[in-house]
């Protein structure tokens, strides 16, 4: 299809301010009809139909442009806009899109408009501000994963609170106010230290106020992620600095993500959250997190990963195993799978944490994987919940007589979810234990514990849900998926059958930007590297480039 | 510098066009005779009257915008020294005198609602705002003293201008007797900075701080307690909860925006102009001070049950943060301080804006409960509360969001990490506070209440301040026709003149 009627090279800003301002429009034509015409304001057809028609072109927009456009080969951020904003505040509107945050983006996009097609006529009160809560929480996301500038990375990272919270607290369950605020502190919290560290990492000094990552094409001086470069004029800070830097980042990505003890707030907004948040809070919101560190942690305290590397492989490896243990103790289908997003985003943790080239593209891959497994898990514990009105382990079993379909359905959901080879959870699981036995044979060992216990929970939770007679006599007569729910999940299932079919398209768009990353770690290291990443640059020597390019 | 300055009558313009407008409605007032409450008369008359304030406070603004144009003489001064006019005074009485007008279109209806009589109101309110213009001019501590009398007098008047409810009584006596401790610690301080100094002008008492003594440090101490407790400033914040509380909503907006935000103008020229410069024994105190308000203004805020406390509360917490810049204490600082002053002002009045808006057939809606259902009653009116209140919580896309990162990466870039932490701890925690009230609008049905129908003024009011909110959420640095610099920069010339 052509692409004439807009710039490509500006996709990006497309893919922020598509959702948001369809939003505001539809807001504006209903406040405008209700006025002109005393009606009660556009009704809700036209919003669903506007919501899932912004959300669709918005995917459009990441699939075609995006990931069609996007140059595995290219190193560093393509599709970069920048333009000055606000330059007292160091904040400028300076997005890009690499290997890291590519998968995001369309996982994004592409849940927005399954989770409006999954709530199609779900909503039981007030659908527009459901549609339009929604649609704000895209751009917001969209907005994170793109952002260049830690200011606009700070903004993006803001707007999500406020549609989560009402997303919460208004078709939530019996306890969702308290939920709603729970997250708000928690995710108040985690802003809070966000913003200490940005600041005391941004501010430069004597008046230099740069909050750009790198470099902006056109702009000056090295960006946040750069300075302490050979050429740069600013030293980087010092091993005591870069641990304080380095608490506060973690704290801030930890809560979000969330680690194990920061993990509280979660489980309460699983059990009373609605699904549709539930959804897009636990495939891309807590994804947040994890990116976060990517982004920011890892570069801006290189010193401080690499010299407690053991220690945080530790603490994701406690979370991994405390959380499976939990999951499988577990009666409520959301909390199970609450639980095993505990344990799955402490696998992409542990791979961040191994500072390995193929334990970090691990970790980005499990994102992308856990975004699909869990967004189909959990549209399959709605279906279940639709037709049960319970999410009870114990009121379940036997499905897969009266719902065959349903059953394969979440069976290959939850082999994947388990990490079985050919399926996508295969692909970053493996990468991730590679890297965790190349750290140390202890943590490695312990992550297979992990891995092997998450799996045995899981089977045992298909075995009481689907498998054997069927009990209860409420579960006798329960209807099979319908053609629009089969359609969401199998729209999921796909790609991950894809991606542990065929990893290569994945891997290959990832692992320079993980190069990248690392590159970006080793240059302003204060100390030696470390070993890995020595071998790393031996396996895939990283020629000298341009740090940013201009996009062709 | 004083004497070779030319006589002007600029600086004493603002005030003098507001008390000539107090006047003015005095008479129309008379003139017009007695009215029954609720007739269309009234109404009418309380139109007239309030374009008239209006009227006096926009020529107020207008002699003040005029000294802000490049190239006007920014140092103006009056009978020597004693009023001037420059870049902090100007931008003053434009903060002041607009707040002043939105304070008034938000009062006319709600007197009405409350069978209040306007004329006393609004000449009570211009006289206060007249204070107000004096105060923040003043180039004397004793002019200045005199002007925040003058502004804090009408404001107790106010507070208990509901006469027949009690809590209004009670709030008109609180404000009465703490602001006359305050008084006294001002007129104690006065006495001792004389004696040290010798001087009560802003330059010369300076000069004689500057030589050292505990003293005259010990005088312009209780100065700035003084103007604390107008300025709500904690620990000598008492008053201002349960004054917000008592008082009549429209007065609660005017006190808690004119006159404490007034008082914290007038606290900004005593620190620019009379602290010793590089000071190290009364900065750190702000420090303090700031640490104190937004500790208590903020835990306190958590546990309110009434939104003008809430408010009132958590408004003691944005003093405090506010206060972080006299530690930082540079341009970017005060740039930023002004900036946070105008977000909170603008935000504080639409949310007190909104409580007087839905008060209405006699019913006050103001504890928590009152709340519940109202985002599904009226949806628009609970979505511009809830733009109100993350603007003061600090989110984006709001003034609030822009407000609170400036003056946080001044107080870190001057090297103040630790007090940024207090501040943002302090900023979750009044987060939780201010979303109880979205939380209890869209998250809580009620059975069918009966509320009021915004007036056309109300209305215009609470749009105007949304559209600053997010205007400046969206481009919170302008560049001004005329000027050279955007907002932000401007506003740190004003207050420590150009770099």
């Amino acid at each position: 299809m052509s692409l004439n009627f807009f710039d490509p090279e500006h996709a990006l800003r497309w893919l922020i301010f598509l959702p948001a301002a369809t939003a505001l429009a539809l807001l504006g034509c209903n406040a405008l009809v209700a006025a002109l015409f005393r009606a009660p304001g556009l009704s809700d057809r036209i919003w669903r139909a506007a919501g899932l028609g912004a959300s669709v072109l918005t995917f459009w927009v990441a699939a075609w442009v995006v990931l069609g456009g996007f140059d595995p080969e290219h190193i560093g951020f393509q599709f970069v806009e920048y333009a000055p904003w606000i330059p007292s505040a160091g904040a400028s509107w300076f997005v890009g899109v690499d290997g890291i945050s590519l998968f995001m983006v369309v996982l994004t996009t592409a849940l927005v408009p399954l989770t409006l097609l999954a709530v199609w006529n779900r909503v039981d009160r007030s659908l527009r501000s459901f549609v339009f809560y929604v649609l704000v929480l895209e751009s917001g996301l969209l907005g994170v994963f793109l952002a260049m500038n830690a200011a606009l990375f700070f903004m993006a990272w803001q707007a999500t609170f406020l549609p989560i919270f009402f997303l919460i607290g208004i078709w939530g369950g019996s306890r969702r106010v308290r939920a709603a605020t729970r997250f708000l502190v928690a995710w108040g919290l985690a802003s809070a230290l966000l913003l200490v560290a940005l600041l005391a990492v941004g501010g430069g000094g004597e008046g230099v106020i740069q909050f750009d990552m790198v470099t902006p094409p056109g702009g000056s001086g090295p960006g946040l992620l750069e300075a302490g470069l050979p050429g740069g004029e600013l030293g980087w800070l010092g091993r005591i600095d870069q641990a304080w830097l380095f608490v506060a980042l973690l704290g801030a990505f930890g809560l979000v993500v969330p680690i194990v003890p920061l993990h509280g707030w979660l489980l309460d907004a699983e059990s009373e959250a609605p699904m549709s948040a539930m959804t897009l809070l636990t495939a891309v919101g807590l994804k947040m997190g994890t990116y976060g560190i990517l982004r920011f942690a890892l570069p801006l305290c290189p010193d401080a990963v690499s010299e407690w590397s053991a220690m945080l492989c530790g603490l994701a490896l406690a979370g991994i195993v405390y959380a499976s243990l939990l999951a499988a103790a577990q009666t409520d289908l959301r909390r199970l799978v609450a639980w095993w997003t505990v344990a799955q985003l402490g696998f992409v943790l542990l791979g961040t944490f191994s500072l390995d080239p193929v334990g970090l593209t691990g970790g980005v891959v499990a994102m992308l994987s856990h975004g699909l497994t869990s967004a189909a898990l959990l549209f399959l514990v709605g279906a279940i919940a639709d037709r049960r009105g319970s999410y009870e382990i114990a009121a379940l079993g036997g499905l897969a007589r009266p719902m065959p379909v349903f059953a394969a359905l979440l069976g290959v959901a939850m082999l994947s979810a388990m990490g079985t080879p050919l399926l996508s959870g295969f692909v970053g699981d493996i990468l991730i234990l590679l890297a965790g036995f190349g750290v140390g044979s202890t943590i490695g060992a312990f992550a297979l514990l992990g891995w092997v216990l998450g799996a045995g929970c899981l089977v045992w939770a298909y075995r009481r849900i689907a498998l054997g007679p069927v009990e209860n006599p409420e579960n006798r007569g329960l209807i099979d998926l319908g053609w629009r729910e089969r359609g969401i999940v199998l729209t999921l299932l796909l790609p991950i059958l894809w991606i542990g079919l065929h990893p290569n398209p994945v891997l290959r768009r990832v692992e320079p930007s993980v190069l990248e990353l690392m590159r970006q770690m080793d240059e302003r290291r204060v100390v030696a590297p470390i070993a890995p990443i020595e071998d790393a640059a031996r396996h895939a020597p990283v020629e000298p480039r341009e740090r940013v390019e201009e996009p062709a | 510098m004083t004497d070779a300055a030319p006589l002007s009558l600029a600086p004493a313009m603002p005030a003098a066009a507001a008390a000539v407008g107090a006047l003015l409605i005095l008479a129309l007032d008379t003139a017009a005779g007695r009215a029954r409450m609720e007739s269309r008369g009234a109404r009418r008359r309380g139109l007239v009257l309030a374009l008239a304030g209006t009227l006096a406070l926009l020529t107020a603004v207008l002699s003040g915008l005029v000294h802000l144009f490049p190239g006007a003489s920014t140092a103006a001064a009056s009978v020597p020294a004693q009023l001037r006019m420059d870049g902090l005074a100007a931008a003053s009485v434009v903060i002041v005198g607009v707040s002043g007008v939105l304070a008034i279109w938000l009062s006319s209806t709600y007197l009405m609602v409350l069978r209040l009589h306007a004329g006393e109101y609004f000449v009570l309110l211009l006289l206060s705002i007249a204070g107000a213009f004096v105060a923040v001019a003043a180039g004397h501590l004793l002019v200045l003293y005199v002007g925040l009398e003058l502004m804090v007098l009408p404001a107790h008047v106010l507070a208990g201008f509901d006469r027949t409810r009690r809590r209004s009584n009670e709030a008109a006596l609180k404000s009465f007797l703490l602001g006359a401790f305050g008084s006294a610690l001002l007129l104690f301080g006065l006495a001792l900075t004389f004696g040290a100094t010798g001087h009560l002008d802003h330059a010369s008492v300076r000069a004689g701080l500057a030589d050292g003594g505990a003293l005259g440090l010990m005088g312009i101490a209780l100065v700035v307690a003084g103007v604390g407790v107008k300025a709500g400033i904690a620990p000598f914040h008492q008053w201002a909860p349960d004054v917000d509380e008592g008082a009549p909503t429209s007065v609660t907006a005017f006190v808690s925006v004119c006159v404490r935000g007034a008082a914290l103008l007038v606290l900004l020229r005593v620190v620019v102009d009379v602290f010793p410069a590089d000071d190290a024994v009364l900065r750190p105190v702000f420090a303090g001070l700031a640490i104190i308000g937004i500790a208590i203004g903020s835990l306190m805020a958590m546990v309110q049950r009434n939104v003008k406390r809430l408010i009132a509360w958590a408004g003691i917490a944005h003093t405090g943060t506010m206060l972080l810049a006299f530690v930082a204490d540079d341009a970017a600082a005060y740039g930023a301080m002004l900036f946070y002053l105008i977000a909170v002002s603008v935000a504080t009045l639409g949310a007190l804006g909104m409580v007087l808006t839905l008060a209405g057939g006699g019913r006050e809606v103001e504890r928590l409960e009152d709340f519940a259902g109202i985002g599904k009653a009226r949806p628009g009116l609970a979505a511009l509360m809830t733009l109100f209140l993350i603007a003061l919580a600090g989110l984006p896309v709001t003034a609030g969001f822009w407000a609170k990162l400036l003056l946080l990466r001044a107080v870190v870039d001057a090297g103040h990490v630790g007090l940024a932490i207090v501040a943002l701890i302090g900023s979750v925690v009044a987060l939780y506070a201010y979303m109880r009230v979205p939380a209890m609008m869209f998250m809580r049905d009620a059975p069918d209440q009966e509320i009021a129908e915004p007036s056309t003024s109300e209305l215009a009011v609470l749009l105007l301040c949304a559209v600053v909110i997010v205007y400046l959420g969206v481009v919170p640095d302008p560049r001004l026709p005329g000027f050279a610099h955007g907002l932000l920069e401007l506003l740190g010339r004003l207050v420590v003149g150009p770099a």
